[in-house]
This record gives C-alpha cells, structure tokens and sequence, in this order.
C-alpha cells in the first residue's frame, strides 16, 4: 500500500496483546498496532471510547481486527466502523495477522487487495491435520 | 405504581416469555446464544429507554443476534404497549442494567424470574462472587424487584449454578462488617 497502514486489535481479554507478541516472535518488532481488550466489568461505551482516542491520532488508512462476530469487541468495532473510515476482520488469528504486517508495505498491493488475501489466508491456516500413525 | 397510559390492570400480559436476563453486553457471542438456544426462544425483546432510541446501536446489537432470532428494542413504554400484540412467539427479554429492570417492574412488568447474567463493574461497586459488581442500590432494587414476586437469581452461563439473591445479600452483609 502507499500509505500507511494502523492496526487496530481489540479482543476478549488480552488475546490481541498477546498475539502481537507471538507475531513479533516470528517478524521482529511491529510498528503501528494497538491493542485493546475487552475486560470484565468494561462497557461496549468504555471500549469504543478508548479505541476512539487513539485513533483520533492516526494518519493513514486502519484495519481493526477482533475476536469473533457477534462479540462486544466486534460489536464496539462495528459502531467504530461507522464513524472512521476503516476495514474490519473479525476471527482474526496469528496468519491473519502475520500476513497484513508482511504485505502492508507492499506498494503493489491496494488495501482492498491485502483484505481479501488476509481473510483467505486466516480461512485456509485452519484445517484438522491426520496424524501419519492412526490416520485420524 | 402505575405509569399513566397503562391499562388499569397493570399487569403484564406477555404470558409467553422464557427467560429474562439482566446482561450488560446485551446480544453478546455465544453466551446468549446458549441461552436462546435452551430456552427455545425465538424472539429477543431488548428493553432499553436509551437504547431505542439509539438507530445505530441499536443496528449493532440487531446484527449480532444470531440467525433466526427476531430482534426488537423498545422502550418500557413500548414494550408493556405490545404486550398483548406479541402471540406465538417464546420471549427472550435482555435489561441492559438492574436499574432497567427495576423500572420495567416498577410499570407494571410481572416477570417469573429474572437471571442476573453479566454486570459492568463501576467505581464504588465491590463483587461479592466471580463477577458480579453490586453496591447498595443495586440490591436495594433487586430486593425490590424479588418482593414483587420474581425469582432473582445470578448465573452467567448454563452449567453454572445458579445463586440465590439471598446469598448475594448475605455476602454484602458480611463484607461490609
């Protein structure tokens, strides 16, 4: 992409914190992510707040990435959504992510592009794998 | 207490409601689903002042829901109107909050039981047990609430036990001495 690109990350808990670090494991330190988690006790109103302020500081173009649909992260990211311009992953997992940090600063790539083959790639990084011994 | 506007009864007619549940994430993943799913509801009835009138928010909470369930958020007001209009359909009533709750009791709601579920945790409220957060008030309302003839208990999730809102008074009782 030309521009740049933040991530937002915002989960139950601190998943997204921990993934990110899980992701710097395998690609070295990671620039422009944020991650906000959904705690016990904190209203959809506190999350979307909090999220909000930050991204009132960013330049670029913005990808949130939660949890799953139908969850309160996902639900504050919708509400998000409507008032930034941004895009929105829900089930997001370490390919998904290791593929927007690899291709984000790819100049060949549109942001529509790099969402598509993200969600690609986070739905083909899941599958059963048969054990060679018992072929389950 | 009677609102004006109420029929003179004031007693709730929604006979076919399955469950009610005081839940402060509303429509949230699969702990409502479980719920939905065991109590054969079919349609969620949301009953939030604020929140009726909040179009999109409101859209938020309606995409959630999950497939084939049937969403309306109303107003206390709204919701003792429709009262009588809602036929063959299992009702599944979220209160955003214990206060919510009270006041649709308050105006003329008679709810068999009401299912604490989820409680946002505020300055000035302490949990008595896992996480609930609770203060005076709150039990205040929901001893209210209880002497209006509904079961109160609390329980996030099917499979957990269910615990009685006498417990919960004890314990409040016990951690203020």
């Amino acid at each position: 992409m030309s521009q740049k690109l933040n991530i937002i990350v915002m989960n139950h808990g601190e998943f997204g914190t921990w993934l990110i670090k899980s992701a710097e494991m395998i690609v070295g330190e990671i620039k422009d992510v944020y991650a906000f988690s959904l705690t016990e006790g904190k209203s959809i109103e506190n999350l979307i707040k909090e999220v909000t302020e930050t991204f009132d500081t960013l330049n670029g173009e913005t990808v949130l990435l939660t949890d799953m649909y139908g969850g309160t992260p996902n639900n504050a990211a919708l509400v998000i959504q409507q008032k930034y311009q941004c895009r929105l992953i829900c089930g997001m997992n370490l390919p998904i992510l290791l593929e927007l940090i690899l291709i984000r600063d790819r100049d060949d790539v549109s942001l529509d592009v790099l969402i598509k083959n993200c969600v690609a790639a986070g739905k083909k990084s899941i599958e059963s794998c048969i054990s060679p011994i018992s072929s389950i | 207490m009677l609102q004006k506007g109420i029929e003179s009864d004031g007693i709730n007619h929604m006979t076919n409601i399955v469950h009610c549940r005081i839940d402060f994430r509303l429509i949230h993943g699969q702990v409502v689903t479980k719920w939905l799913k065991m109590k054969e509801a079919t349609l969620i009835m949301i009953i939030d002042d604020e929140l009726s009138k909040d179009e999109f928010l409101g859209m938020v909470y309606k995409m959630a829901a999950p497939r084939g369930y049937e969403v309306l958020i109303l107003s206390i007001e709204d919701a003792l109107k429709m009262r009588d209009s809602i036929e063959d359909k299992r009702i599944f009533i979220l209160f955003k909050n214990i206060e919510t709750a009270s006041e649709a009791v308050k105006h003329g709601f008679r709810l068999e039981s009401l299912q604490v579920g989820g409680l946002e945790g505020k300055p000035g409220k302490t949990s008595v047990f896992h996480h609930f957060p609770v203060d005076e008030n709150d039990c205040d309302l929901l001893k209210g609430i209880e002497n209006a003839g509904t079961h109160v208990f609390f329980q996030t999730v099917p499979g957990e036990n269910e615990v009685e809102l006498s417990s919960v008074l004890q314990k409040m009782k016990e951690k203020s001495k």
